[in-house]
């Protein structure tokens, strides 16, 4: 009560909480009144809060009724999807039920169509043969003996009754192939074709098993008896003109649906292979005895009772050297053969089946045989006729008219005969006749140069390129030639500018390079009388850029084991190196106008395609070939040289291991000696080998680092010596001195010719061979003074060792280090105060 | 007997063939050196001792040998020297005339800046003169050479020429090191004022 009465009284307002406070009866109503006021107040806010909360929860109430009916959705499809889950599993278990029905159906149907068959077999009236049916399976045995065990051969190969043996075999192939005795039309396709699908019914596949067999077998037979009708040997076509006039060939139709090699394109005809390798042979005897024979044949047709022949027999007549005369012949004697041909064996019609268009006509065995050999005729003609034919020597235009009208005359000829229907294909050939002329020169040219390398007296044979200079005063000519001459006279007389240095090369490198030039000056020719001859010019220019490639290839090959054993054959082929690559230099100046029309050429010609070939062209140079080709004789030479080093050192010490060691006792002496004088003879012998051969500059380094090898050998075995005695000393220098004499003999032969010209007569005290040979020595063999030194000092007193070097003033300070002389002194000299003394200056 | 030598010169001799290069240096080495060692290597180098006022110079001269027919001298030929006399002959103004391409070629090569060059006129005792002592004065002159006639043949200034050349080169600080002691030595004695000789 005391909370209800505070609660009261915490919402009462002031006033009537005054009121209560101030109990009378008078406020006491007005407080009734008042709560009362309260009350209904109170009532109306609880009214309203109570609908505000209905309306809020109204709506959620409402989702969860709607979420209620989905699920009971779900539920009734689910029953559903049940439902049909097991009408589908009862469906399934009829399944089998219905396969096992198919293949009764497939079964039933394989028996129909085996039994169309053989109705079909017994309507036909076929049996080939006793064994045909062998290959039948037991479970058909029944049809056997119903169609087959009554029936005899009435038709067999053996007894050559072809054509009957042929509509056989054709009903048979018709039979095999009717459309409705298979499932697939892809089955129809390949019907002769393979044997074992596994779809087909197995007497399908042995009926046309024993087609293929008995086909084969009859083709055979045909061929054979074709050979007999035709022969071609070398000699002479043979023809059975009895045979001819009884065959079946004219008979024969070719089995439908084949698509095998016995086709000829679109034709199907019975005879297509043979008829391919008859002509083959005619064409090989064409080849053999007309296109390519140097000697006029004589031809000849005779007859005899059973045969008629055309012969080929040889005549003692000569070639025409007019080439259109020449082409007339060999035509005609074409134009002979494919007469007899004709008019004995190729005008007889045969039956042909044209396959995309499915008829069966009847033509001509000629057309057939144009058909047939028609690619390999015209290549003939082109390939071989036509560029056997074309001189060699240049081409003439005029020749490109008579050969045409040449052409005209035998394609007419051809045609009278149904060979070669379409007109003109062989005449639009001959507008190329500049090219295959061209084409065949530059074989040519190729076949030349193998030729040229494998003769090895052309090698041998030198030639100085002093002679190959040309003399300017002997070309005459416009300003050009004489400002050339004017420039060549001023810079010969300053420097040996514009000169290519005075050597020997090959004959054969002379006649190489002639061969180049004669093919560019050629082209150049080519090229001013015609501008439409780019093609034939860049065939030209590619060919002499294959000759420098050939050369580079083929000689270091051919000759690999000369080249080690013969150091002049080493020289020789250097300088052919280095003077190819000295042309390659200028000979594209010399050429400039047609290198130039020859890099225009890439711009029009689309003929050659090939970048790599595009490339060359475009960039058409023999300056790039200049540094290869010399390296490579480099090379060569290179490995002679050392190659000749190796025998040098051998030579010294295979028979005194001990070199100059005591050389003084028992045979020291005798034996080094001989080692040095081998030495000396190897490098007399190279020395005559090479001087005639390299350029004199090159013959004096060559020589000279040879030489310089061996004096090196022998400063550096005497510098090895700790001891040298008197008679050591006297015995070296006796030894040495044959050395020093050799080289004198090696550098005077050349150096005294020619440099003694301008010399003034009153030299004093000087012996002017020795000298010059010194200088040349001193020039290219790098130790000849400190050798020559040597000698001085094995015979030299301790003073004038001194002396010589001068307190390295001297020349012997310019050759050895002091160390090497004070080692020399040492081995020379006892140890006393005098060589003290002498030591001790040496620094 | 080395022991007092002050220093050694390499001297060269360079001029045209015949003008008389090897005779001069036979003239002025011929009782010193023995002869079997220059038929060895050719009259190409001689050594001399030479005493100039006291001081004793050991001589290494080298001559061309008729290497300069070929125009095959060596830089190694030139290296180290520091005198060089350039000899023409009198009797061939030709000879004279390509002096300058012997100059050329010694200043070219030789690698001690003031090599000291001396120009001899050599066979003054022919009587067919081509060229005067005048022009050969002044040719001295022109690129600061010393200048002497000579004639190998009579003695003539051939010692004196020597001479001249090794007092100038010991006159020339930096040319030339002491044997012993490495120094430079400066020799402040004027050259001898010769008739035929001259400082140009």
């Amino acid at each position: 009560m005391l909370v209800s009465k505070r609660i009261i009284e915490s919402v009462l307002p002031d006033n009537l909480k005054q009121l209560i406070e101030e109990c009378s009866l008078e406020n006491l109503n007005t407080v009734a009144e008042n709560l009362q006021l309260s009350l209904e107040h109170v009532k109306n806010e609880i009214n309203v809060l109570r609908e505000t909360s209905i309306e809020t929860i109204e709506p959620e109430i409402r989702k969860a009724e709607n979420f209620i009916d989905q699920i009971n959705n779900l539920h009734k499809q689910i029953d559903n999807i049940n439902k049909d889950l097991d009408e589908q599993e009862n469906l399934l278990k009829n399944v089998s039920q219905i396969e096992e029905y198919k293949s009764l159906i497939d079964n039933i149907e394989t028996i129909n169509k085996i039994v169309i068959i053989f109705e079909a077999l017994r309507e036909y009236e076929l049996n080939l043969n006793g064994n045909f049916f062998v290959w039948l399976k037991p479970t058909q045995v029944l049809f056997e003996n119903l169609f087959f065990n009554s029936k005899d051969l009435k038709y067999s190969i053996d007894s050559k009754n072809f054509v009957q043996c042929y509509d056989c075999l054709n009903k048979l192939n018709k039979l095999t192939n009717e459309s409705n005795l298979f499932k697939t039309s892809q089955l129809q396709h390949d019907i002769n074709e393979n044997f074992l699908r596994t779809d087909e019914i197995l007497i399908v596949k042995d009926l046309k098993e024993e087609f293929t067999i008995q086909r084969e077998r009859l083709w055979y037979e045909l061929d054979l008896e074709w050979d007999k009708l035709i022969q071609i040997d070398s000699n002479q076509i043979q023809i059975d003109i009895i045979g001819l006039n009884q065959s079946y060939l004219n008979q024969l139709t070719q089995f439908s649906g084949l698509k095998s090699a016995s086709q000829i394109g679109e034709i199907n005809f019975v005879f297509s292979t043979k008829l391919k390798s008859f002509s083959k042979s005619l064409l090989k005897l064409i080849e053999t005895r007309i296109i390519n024979s140097n000697q006029i044949i004589q031809i000849d047709t005779k007859t005899d009772s059973n045969f008629t022949y055309l012969t080929f027999n040889l005549t003692n007549s000569t070639t025409s050297s007019e080439t259109s005369l020449l082409l007339e012949l060999k035509l005609n004697q074409i134009i002979t053969i494919f007469n007899f041909m004709y008019k004995n064996f190729l005008s007889l019609k045969v039956f042909i089946n044209n396959m995309t268009k499915n008829v069966t006509s009847n033509v001509s065995l000629m057309s057939i045989f144009s058909h047939v050999t028609n690619e390999d005729f015209s290549k003939l003609i082109y390939e071989s006729l036509i560029v056997n034919i074309l001189p060699l020597k240049e081409y003439d235009c005029s020749i490109h008219e008579k050969f045409g009208n040449l052409f005209s005359q035998f394609e007419e000829n051809l045609r009278t005969i149904e060979f070669c229907k379409e007109s003109n294909k062989m005449l639009n050939t001959l507008d190329n006749l500049e090219e295959m002329y061209v084409r065949k020169k530059c074989k040519s040219i190729m076949e030349t140069a193998r030729y040229m390398m494998k003769n090895q007296d052309l090698m041998f044979e030198l030639v100085n390129t002093e002679d190959l200079r040309i003399n300017l005063n002997d070309l005459k000519g416009n300003k050009l030639i004489d400002d050339l001459k004017h420039i060549y006279k001023q810079t010969q007389e300053k420097s040996g500018f514009f000169k290519i240095p005075r050597f020997s090369i090959s004959k054969f490198a002379q006649q190489f390079l002639n061969l180049i030039n004669e093919t560019l000056k050629e082209a150049s020719k080519l090229s001013d009388e015609n501008n439409k001859s780019l093609k034939s010019v860049t065939l030209f220019c590619l060919v002499t850029r294959n000759l420098f490639d050939l050369y580079y290839s083929v000689i270091p090959t051919q000759y690999s084991s000369s080249l080690k054993d013969l150091p002049k054959l080493s020289a020789i082929v250097f300088n052919d190196f280095y003077y190819l690559s000295l042309n390659c230099l200028t000979i594209g100046h010399k050429y400039k106008n047609l290198i130039h029309k020859v890099k225009e050429s890439t711009v029009n010609l689309g003929e050659f395609r090939y970048v790599d070939l595009h490339d060359l062209i475009s960039n058409f140079n023999y300056v790039e070939l200049a540094p290869d080709l010399y390296m490579l004789g480099y090379e060569i030479l290179a490995n002679q040289v050392q190659n000749q080093e190796k025998n040098l050192i051998q030579y010294l010490y295979e028979d005194c291991p001990n070199g100059i060691k005591d050389i003084s006792e028992s045979n020291n002496y005798e034996t080094f000696k001989r080692s040095l004088q081998k030495c000396i003879f190897q490098l007399k012998m190279l020395s005559s080998m090479w001087r005639n051969v390299l350029n004199e500059d090159l013959f004096n380094v060559v020589i000279g680092q040879l030489i310089d090898l061996v004096l090196k050998d022998l400063v550096k075995s005497c510098l090895k010596l700790e001891d040298i005695s008197s008679n050591d000393a006297s015995y070296l220098h006796s030894a040495f001195t044959v050395m020093t004499q050799t080289i004198h003999d090696l550098y005077t032969k050349n150096s005294a010719s020619e440099k003694t010209e301008n010399l003034s007569n009153d030299l004093v005290n000087l012996s002017l061979n020795t000298n010059l040979a010194d200088l040349e020595a001193c020039k290219y063999v790098s130790s000849w003074q400190k050798f020559k030194h040597l000698l001085v000092i094995l015979k030299a007193s301790l003073q004038e060792i001194v002396d010589l070097w001068t307190d390295g003033k001297g020349p012997l300070a310019m050759h050895y280090e002091p160390e090497e002389i004070r080692y020399l002194i040492k081995a020379l000299f006892m140890n006393t105060d005098r060589r003290q003394a002498a030591l001790a200056k040496i620094k | 007997m080395d022991d007092d030598i002050l220093t050694t010169l390499k001297i060269l001799i360079i001029g045209e063939s015949g003008v008389g290069k090897s005779s001069l240096l036979l003239r002025f080495t011929d009782d010193l050196f023995d002869p079997q060692l220059s038929a060895t290597i050719g009259v190409d180098f001689k050594v001399k001792t030479l005493n100039v006022e006291g001081n004793k110079t050991k001589l290494a001269i080298w001559d061309t040998a008729g290497q300069e027919r070929f125009r095959t001298l060596t830089p190694s030929y030139y290296r180290g020297a520091q005198g060089a006399i350039l000899v023409y002959d009198v009797s061939s103004r030709e000879t004279f005339a390509k002096l300058d391409n012997w100059l050329n070629e010694l200043e070219t090569f030789a690698n001690k800046p003031d090599i000291v060059k001396m120009l001899v006129a050599n066979k003054i005792d022919k009587p067919n003169r081509e060229v005067t002592k005048e022009e050969g004065l002044k040719f001295a002159r022109k690129h600061s050479m010393l200048f002497i006639e000579a004639s190998a043949k009579t003695k003539e200034g051939v010692e004196i020429a020597f001479e001249e050349l090794v007092e100038k080169i010991l006159q020339t600080p930096g040319l030339w090191e002491n044997r012993s002691t490495g120094l430079n030595v400066t020799n402040t004695s004027s050259p001898n004022q010769n008739g035929n000789c001259g400082y140009c």
